[in-house]
């Protein structure tokens, strides 16, 4: 375990070292969280919210959602240029899987933007939101809590869109398609419990992309329960660990390094 | 290569460190057609790479595996480092099935392949080393140890502390080769580890991996078009072409073997002399100097000298073999002609 501890420190050292990436990544997220938010402040003003959310709770809903996206690094495309350069010739000789290396760096990574979001993030929405959400501050540590564990998880699809590029050469649109189920089903512009009727939310609600993003975001509008999300996301988190092992084997035998 | 006798047998298996006997790899491309067709139903030809290859190589030799491209050099070298699964045939490293046991392979093996990088680009070398140092689970005094006699070797001292987007092709080169050797791995496979480099970080490197090989008797297979890369560093070349063994011997049998062509200088008294013969043919001609190619295969070396001494009184001779380069050629092109 040590060994996958040591490439997690390494990315670690990496991704802070890089702080014009950090100040783009945050500028970025500050300016994405503002319009999201600069939106439903619009439908508000029209009298078309929804019933029983203040648009300050709205607010830290859309904030902590658009945060998810930006905790976790670009693993796929680290994976999508290894394969296409050839690169992966070199990690596939050492005595350590690519896989789990490549989940480490990343985890690495995700830990150097999760000092920076969840200090200067919160600080942010907190200041331009004006104070906590009205359940109060308890519910926000929960969801950043939950956070971690969904962009874990997030890590664990890139690399499994990643992947893809063994057949596809290409992993961008297999991530493409991912991002809007996740769109679609994760809760992303408006929480699952407004949902129209006709979609099936009790299902959405037991799929990874909700405990990812929506479910631990809901919290700070006073919807799900902490446990039941964290519960969730363990098992989401083990059977695509497990799936992504079994596709990481059939990789394997499907790879030929490019560049002769 | 066959071995006689339980106890022969085994001294012989314990001296192999690669063993490859009638490795095949095909890979399947797919077949352009309309757009429905190849996503419902798509055919595919099979593109054979390499087609059974035989050869071993014996502990501390160093060989060259030398062709054209798309000869299934690279294929080759991957298949044996275990990246790729060959289609057939059997490998054995060290003991080990490449594509079966790459984990514990792993340990034994080292790779160079020069189109590519190892090293953390906005890092110093020496992090991506201590980092590999946990991965191959190295002791921490032999890690420090190890390092510091290859940044010796290396003469890479400075260069380890930069961040490697610092660092010249060929100094990152150098830094490739230390990172590949750290674990000390008995076996060295390196793919072009010579390409892209001016001619004097060619040299530096060269010298280097034999040095290496040398220190710690490390088996070195060297891929590479440049044969400069297989006169200084190896003993040995295997020839391959559309993925067949076409010769295997050492280096210096080379030059005998294929080629019956020297080239002779003459620097005379006289202004010109006249050469024609069979078998001769004008490379350059200046005033007081000539410079023929001669086919030792029709006439003599010792006859053309003697008519040259006969003609003029000489100043200075000089007799040559052909570059590798055209000893290379000419094997090619003698396979192409059998086709």
């Amino acid at each position: 375990m040590m060994k996958y501890f040591h490439f997690a420190r390494m990315a670690f050292a990496d991704y802070s070292n890089n702080r014009l990436r950090m100040t783009t990544r945050f500028v970025v997220y500050m300016m994405l969280a503002w319009v999201m938010i600069g939106m439903w402040r619009v439908i508000y003003a029209t009298g078309h919210g929804p019933v029983g959310i203040s648009l300050h709770d709205m607010g830290w809903y859309n904030g902590i959602v658009q945060m998810m996206f930006f905790l976790s690094p670009r693993l796929f495309v680290v994976i999508d240029e290894d394969v296409r350069s050839g690169n992966i010739a070199y990690f596939l000789n050492r005595p350590i899987p690519y896989l789990w290396m490549r989940l480490s760096e990343g985890i690495g990574s995700l830990c150097v933007h999760l000092i920076v979001f969840f200090t200067l993030g919160i600080a942010f929405l907190y200041l331009y939101l004006g104070g906590w959400p009205s359940i109060g501050v308890v519910p926000v540590f929960a969801a950043l809590i939950l956070l971690i564990g969904g962009s874990v998880i997030h890590l664990l699809f890139q690399i499994c869109c990643g992947l893809g590029t063994f057949w596809t050469d290409d992993a961008a649109f297999i991530y493409n398609g991912y991002m809007k189920i996740m769109l679609l089903l994760g809760g992303v512009y408006l929480p699952i419990s407004l949902y129209p009727s006709f979609m099936p939310t009790k299902l959405i609600e037991l799929l990874p992309f909700s405990s990812m993003v929506g479910a631990p975001s809901a919290l700070l509008i006073g919807v799900g329960n902490f446990w039941e999300i964290l519960g969730l996301q363990i098992v989401w988190g083990a059977t695509i660990m497990m799936l992504l092992h079994r596709f990481y084997v059939v990789c394997l035998r499907k790879v030929e390094v490019h560049g002769g | 290569m066959a071995c006689q006798g339980r106890k022969t047998c085994l001294i012989w298996r314990m001296t192999i460190a690669v063993d490859v006997k009638n490795l095949r790899k095909t890979f399947k491309i797919r077949k352009k057609a309309g757009f429905w067709k190849t996503l419902l139903s798509p055919e595919y030809t099979d593109v054979e790479a390499v087609k059974g290859l035989s050869f071993t190589l014996q502990r501390g030799e160093r060989v060259a595996f030398v062709g054209p491209n798309g000869a299934g050099k690279s294929t080759t070298i991957k298949m044996l480092s275990g990246i790729l699964h060959p289609s057939a045939g059997e490998v054995s490293i060290n003991g080990f099935t490449p594509w079966i046991d790459r984990t514990k392979m792993a340990y034994q093996i080292g790779t160079v392949f020069g189109q590519r990088s190892q090293l953390w680009y906005h890092l110093p070398a020496k992090d991506t080393f201590e980092l590999l140092s946990y991965a191959y689970e190295m002791e921490r005094d032999d890690f420090k140890k190890r390092m510091v006699t290859l940044v010796d070797a290396f003469d890479a001292g400075a260069l380890i502390e930069k961040p490697v987007r610092q660092l010249s092709l060929g100094e990152r080169m150098r830094c490739e080769i230390i990172a590949s050797l750290l674990h000390k791995p008995s076996i060295l496979f390196l793919d072009e580890p010579t390409v892209g480099l001016d001619v004097v970080s060619k040299g530096v490197i060269r010298d280097l991996v034999k040095q290496a090989s040398e220190q710690d008797g490390t088996t070195v297979l060297l891929t590479s078009h440049d044969t400069g890369d297989m006169e200084r560093v190896c003993d040995r070349v295997i020839v391959i072409d559309h993925g067949q063994l076409v010769t295997d011997q050492r280096v210096k049998d080379l030059r005998t073997g294929y080629i019956h062509e020297k080239v002779i200088t003459l620097a005379m008294t006289e202004v010109e002399i006249d050469m024609a013969l069979d078998g001769v043919r004008l490379v350059e001609k200046m005033p007081h100097h000539l410079k023929i190619s001669v086919d030792t295969s029709i006439v003599s070396v010792e006859h053309i000298l003697q008519l040259a001494m006969n003609k003029t009184s000489l100043e200075d001779i000089t007799v040559e073999d052909p570059p590798t380069e055209d000893i290379i050629k000419a094997i090619y092109s003698g396979v192409q002609s059998s086709r």
